[in-house]
């Protein structure tokens, strides 16, 4: 078993996403036990990107569901195509048919749009869901997930029950800005993706970025442990972390001291109370955040 | 060392006895789940858990602290520990087939299992079960009250939500003519589909008084917790501290975490007064003084305390003059209703001038009482 998570861990570094035991883990249970996995977390810490990575290391297609308020089942499952449909009753009505017949042409697959929650369960192909971002969502809708779910299949009123064809990976990612039903909860494993450590951030900015050197990761990354320890607004998070780290290697700097930061600390923080926070607290002028550049 | 279902058991019921809601079919998710993992490597026997069992990151501190409790006793070498521990169960994979329901599954190994292992687990099954939420707030032991700070951040959030679905359902208001109209073009002139339009409200400011003596104190510092967890649907949130009189605290509020009130009011501020006892009628008195040039229609005041006034002076007129000010005023007390106007306490004279007043005598009647806000 802990063969299979190196190959997992593996498998998703190739796919450009760093998994740690806990992340790992996970994943492996999710494929023994089909179950949708619920991630959560702050905004930016690889929520969505491990779903990208899962489907790009399985090789298999990935659907994404982005959710907010008032999404509703037209735009998830699937909508009747009225425009097309009136179209087509105009065009038949010099054809003697009677009622039942238009009835049955007007509700059949070709006047289907589909959307991704129809797509990944009438998909030919193994996919991996993505619904982002769930906790924006109605509760009539969240209620509405539960049976794609946990029994993978969808029932719409027209055309009956459908289920899926191949049982699709699927990931839920949450801000936890509310807190979803217990329903929801309990069908899913359960995954917390924090701010990752030091070390482990030093591993992300240099597989996403090759041409950043190694003492200057290191630097990014410790410079970020500080600055989370700020009461800011917003935390910077990884995606902030590269976007800085990638700033700085365009500029071409090879070390970090105070001054640098200060001039690029509006890459990382978007609040210009934040901004004005991290500067009076950045500590000294001289390099105290690359003590070990030996 | 006993078997493993008690082990896990105990932990469960650890978890739960902390407000984790656990259902059967977690239970039954997280057997398959230890049955698949190798558990000589800690980290994953702990995600195993935590990915079946807990489904809110705002729970993780307490179970995070249970899990230690459990798993984790010697540092040195978890790991050789649990590793024996699955040496023990081999048999658990078939075990569990046999059943559909997992809890069922747990019951009957426990009970087949030799009699209780452990000493904590021997005590563990007598010891009278409190719910949390439902615990009134004159009987808190220290204990009682941490584990019921760590469960404000849910509550924070299941108080959000439930505000939400209710501003929602309030936010719709009449036909959107143009709109409909506009949208029915598309379709023959049929308006399949209806919109309306969006109601704005005005966000209120929020006064919270809060009796800090010794008999209201947890009950207010939970009520503050509560109240700043929907400082989003407000415009602004100030906070008053008073036992014999009123004094601002809003700006400690912003450094502090409610529950350190008791702590902090009584340091850093002279709430007591000259007396050093309740005097509900001087704290409004001086309230209405200091403050109430602030108060506007736009005002909502709520009081969060018990009406135990020492029988000084109750002042009720005062009240009135703030209510006649502000657009609502809201009492929330932690006694039941019939314990009001018992020996000092004088509910029935404020209760005239209040919009409305609730029984908060646990956190249950709080946070419903608190939603209709």
């Amino acid at each position: 078993m802990l063969k299979e998570l190196e190959h997992i861990k593996q498998g998703m570094l190739d796919a450009g996403y760093i998994c740690d035991d806990n992340a790992a883990t996970v994943l492996f249970l999710a494929q023994a036990l089909s179950k949708p996995v619920l991630v959560e977390g702050p905004a930016g810490v690889g929520k969505t990107s491990i779903a990208q990575a899962f489907s790009n290391m399985k090789n298999i297609p990935l659907v994404r569901l982005q959710c907010y308020e008032g999404i509703d089942e037209a735009k998830a499952m699937y909508e009747w195509n009225y425009k097309k449909q009136l179209l087509h009753i105009q065009a038949v009505s010099n054809q003697s048919l009677n009622v039942t017949e238009v009835e049955k042409q007007i509700f059949s697959e070709e006047f289907l749009l589909t959307r991704p929650l129809l797509q990944v369960i009438t998909s030919e192909t193994q996919t991996c869901l993505l619904i982002d971002e769930i906790d924006k969502v109605d509760f009539e809708f969240e209620a509405m997930l539960l049976e794609l779910l946990s029994e993978f299949q969808i029932t719409l009123p027209e055309l009956g029950t459908i289920k899926a064809r191949h049982i699709p990976y699927v990931f839920l990612t949450s801000n936890a800005t509310r807190e979803l039903s217990e329903a929801l909860k309990r069908r899913c494993l359960f995954l917390y993706l924090d701010f990752p450590s030091p070390a482990m951030e030093e591993s992300i900015l240099r597989l996403k970025i090759p041409a950043l050197k190694q003492d200057l990761a290191r630097q990014v990354a410790e410079s970020l442990q500080e600055i989370r320890k700020l009461e800011l607004k917003k935390t910077p998070s990884i995606a902030e972390s590269i976007d800085w780290a990638l700033a700085l290697v365009s500029m071409g700097i090879m070390e970090l001291d105070r001054q640098v930061i200060v001039k690029t600390l509006n890459v990382l923080l978007k609040y210009q109370e934040d901004i004005d926070l991290a500067k009076a607290r950045i500590p000294g002028p001289a390099p105290r955040v690359s003590p070990m550049v030996q | 060392m006993g078997s493993i279902f008690e082990t896990i058991q105990v932990f469960i019921r650890d978890l739960r006895d902390c407000g984790i809601p656990i259902g059967s079919s977690q239970l039954e998710d997280c057997y398959r789940a230890i049955s698949l993992v190798n558990w000589s490597h800690e980290p994953v026997f702990y995600s195993a858990l935590l990915s079946t069992l807990l489904k809110d990151s705002a729970l993780l501190p307490i179970f995070n602290e249970i899990y230690m409790r459990h798993f984790h006793p010697h540092p040195g070498n978890p790991a050789k520990r649990l590793g024996a521990l699955q040496e023990m169960m081999p048999e658990l994979p078939a075990n569990q087939k046999g059943h559909g329901d997992g809890s069922e599954a747990v019951g009957d190994s426990g009970q087949s299992g030799k009699p209780v292992p452990r000493g904590r687990s021997s005590k563990a099954p007598t010891r009278e079960w409190k719910d949390p939420f439902s615990q009134d707030f004159y009987s808190l032991t220290p204990q009682d009250l941490k584990r019921m700070e760590n469960l404000i951040p849910l509550l924070a959030k299941r108080l959000v939500s439930k505000t939400v679905i209710k501003r929602r359902r309030e936010e719709s208001g009449a036909l959107d003519h143009r709109r409909t109209l506009r949208q029915s073009m598309a379709t023959g002139g049929v308006p399949v589909e209806i919109f309306v339009k969006k109601r704005i409200r005005q966000k209120p400011v929020i006064f919270a008084l809060c009796d800090v003596s010794l008999s209201c104190l947890h009950f207010s510092a939970f009520s503050l917790a509560l109240v700043y967890s929907l400082e989003k649907f407000f415009r602004h949130v100030r906070c008053f501290a008073f036992i014999g009189e009123t004094e601002e605290v809003t700006a400690l509020m912003r450094k502090e975490q409610p529950y350190n009130l008791r702590a902090q009011v009584l340091y850093d501020t002279k709430v007591t007064g000259e007396s050093g006892r309740t005097d509900y009628g001087r704290s409004l008195l001086t309230f209405y003084e200091r403050y109430g040039q602030d108060l506007s229609h736009k005002s909502y005041v709520l009081i969060f305390g018990d009406a135990r006034s020492n029988w000084f002076p109750t002042e009720p007129q005062i009240l009135k003059q703030i209510q006649d000010r502000v657009k609502r005023v809201y009492w929330f007390n932690p006694e039941t209703v019939n314990e009001w106007n018992t020996g000092d306490s004088s509910m029935s004279n404020y209760r005239k001038y209040c919009d409305k007043v609730f029984q908060t005598s646990n956190l249950d009647e709080l946070i419903k009482a608190l939603a209709e806000l």
